[in-house]
């Protein structure tokens, strides 16, 4: 389990005073510090052109801030900053569609940018393309509960009460997800190696 | 149904797809949170300056903490902070200043990072903000107009709760209304993020208008909810409908209203002061 998750979601570290009305609250400067990186990487799994990415990271902080910081609760602060970034990413991408802009790959050659051309990045950058590729075939609900359940290991638990959905809601997203994201990546797959991957019965 | 397993996780799923999910999970897209949270501080702070100056009846004025290695002027997170701002305060009453911030911090500090690449964090902070004060006036005055705009559109239809306004209710619709200033490289089309700017707006001239003319507030918030539907503050601005209907005196609404909010949003900080409305009523 990656850091942000589970224990690692507890926000008491004892330099905040508690507030018993409100429980305790992670403000705008400390969502920030912990997790900035993780929703500029959401947004870009979102589709958010790697120019956009500055401003609509800015943007999910001043929403985070104007709704009082991260209250605990059942949604975990990446989850709760995650239905935050849809929205935006949401909002980003219809003003692109109105200007008849097209998702470019910029964004995936900034998320490996500065990285020195080994082979593994060289891997790390096709592996990108070939995902982001097959997530762009997801609407953006369903892209962002696939993104958070199969990428940032976020339980659904969390990502339910994030979205304010039943549970199960989020199983069926992830359900239609899953194999939309598995045909799209057969067919890229087939076109570069004729390698068709399968999915789990059942799933 | 319960949750699948996961895809990189799955043997049943190919080798290959597993793992370039793997890469993926293992590869995070570069990115300076150092400048990022300096923009950030500086946006915020650029708008708490005149925020502070002119509180709105009522209402206290904003106690910033400072983060970290931040100095006096690089306040963050005021609306957030825990010490003595609770319920819909701690919620609301960074919204003026978050409104500033929205229309001039924000695309001051903005500007200057297309303008000047990666600067140093503390350079920006100051440029940023000495800017962005420079701009909150017109910045503020535009929040208005279109406020102004968007309220008179539905003031006839809004009748029933018209009638029980305040003599301060026509104050604002004879202000002059100004045109909204555009930058000259933007278009209408490159504005239409900016929703969430113009909605973070509207709720700060709800804030506003709540405790003074409640009326008004409450017409301004269902004209939000018209105007910003599925926006991200629907919950904040259904509190304070429920607060202005209360004001107003009109009990049932208020009440069932509140009921809906709890129902709907039973882990909102602002539930508070929406039980605080049944309270009063039920004691009254």
């Amino acid at each position: 389990m990656k850091d942000g998750r589970g224990k690692g979601h507890q926000v008491n570290d004892g330099s905040h005073p508690r507030d018993p009305a409100s429980q305790d609250r992670l403000d705008a400067a400390a969502l920030f510090r912990a997790h900035a990186g993780f929703v500029a990487a959401f947004l870009q799994r979102l589709g958010t052109p790697a120019a956009d990415i500055d401003d609509a990271v800015q943007d999910v902080f001043l929403v985070a801030h104007r709704k009082g910081g991260f209250v605990p609760g059942a949604a975990q602060p990446r989850t709760w900053l995650a239905a935050i970034a849809v929205h935006i990413a949401q909002d980003g991408n219809r003003a692109r569609r109105r200007r008849r802009e097209l998702y470019d790959a910029s964004a995936i050659d900034a998320a490996v940018a500065g990285a020195p051309e080994t082979d593994r990045a060289i891997d790390a950058r096709k592996s990108l393309a070939r995902v982001q590729q097959a997530l762009n075939t997801l609407d953006l609900e369903h892209r962002a509960a696939f993104v958070l359940y199969e990428i940032e290991d976020e339980p659904c638990d969390a990502i339910a009460a994030a979205f304010e959905v039943p549970i199960g809601t989020v199983y069926s997203r992830l359900h239609h997800a899953r194999r939309r994201f598995v045909d799209a990546y057969a067919a890229l797959s087939e076109n570069s190696a004729g390698v068709r991957p399968k999915l789990a019965e059942g799933t | 149904m319960k949750a699948p397993p996961r895809l990189l996780n799955d043997p049943a799923v190919a080798t290959e797809l597993r793992a370039d999910l793997e890469r993926v999970a293992a590869t995070t897209p570069s990115y300076d949170v150092a400048a990022g949270l300096a923009g950030l501080q500086a946006a915020i702070a650029s708008a708490a300056a005149p925020a502070s100056q002119t509180p709105v009846a009522g209402q206290e004025p904003l106690t910033a903490r400072s983060a970290g290695a931040s100095g006096p002027g690089n306040v963050v997170g005021g609306s957030a902070g825990p010490a003595g701002l609770t319920g819909l305060k701690a919620a609301l009453i960074g919204v003026g200043a978050v409104a500033l911030l929205s229309l001039a911090g924000v695309s001051t500090f903005r500007a200057l990072r297309r303008d000047e690449p990666k600067p140093a964090a503390a350079a920006l902070s100051v440029s940023a903000r000495e800017s962005a004060n420079a701009n909150s006036e017109s910045a503020n005055a535009n929040s208005e107009s279109a406020t102004a705009n968007s309220e008179s559109a539905t003031a006839n239809s809004e009748s029933a709760i018209h009638a029980k306004s305040s003599p301060a209710q026509g104050q604002a619709s004879a202000a002059p209304i100004q045109p909204t200033t555009v930058e000259p490289s933007e278009t209408a089309e490159s504005r239409a993020p900016d929703v969430l700017r113009r909605e973070i707006a509207q709720l700060a001239r709800i804030k506003q208008l709540v405790d003074d003319d409640p009326a008004r507030a409450y017409r301004l918030a269902q004209t939000g909810h018209r105007e910003f539907k599925g926006g991200m503050l629907r919950q904040e601005r259904e509190a304070l409908a429920v607060l202005a209907l209360a004001k107003l005196g009109e009990t049932a609404q208020a009440r069932t209203r509140a009921h809906d909010f709890l129902a709907r949003y039973p882990a909102s900080p602002l539930r508070d002061r929406v039980q605080a409305v049944l309270r009063e009523d039920a004691s009254e």
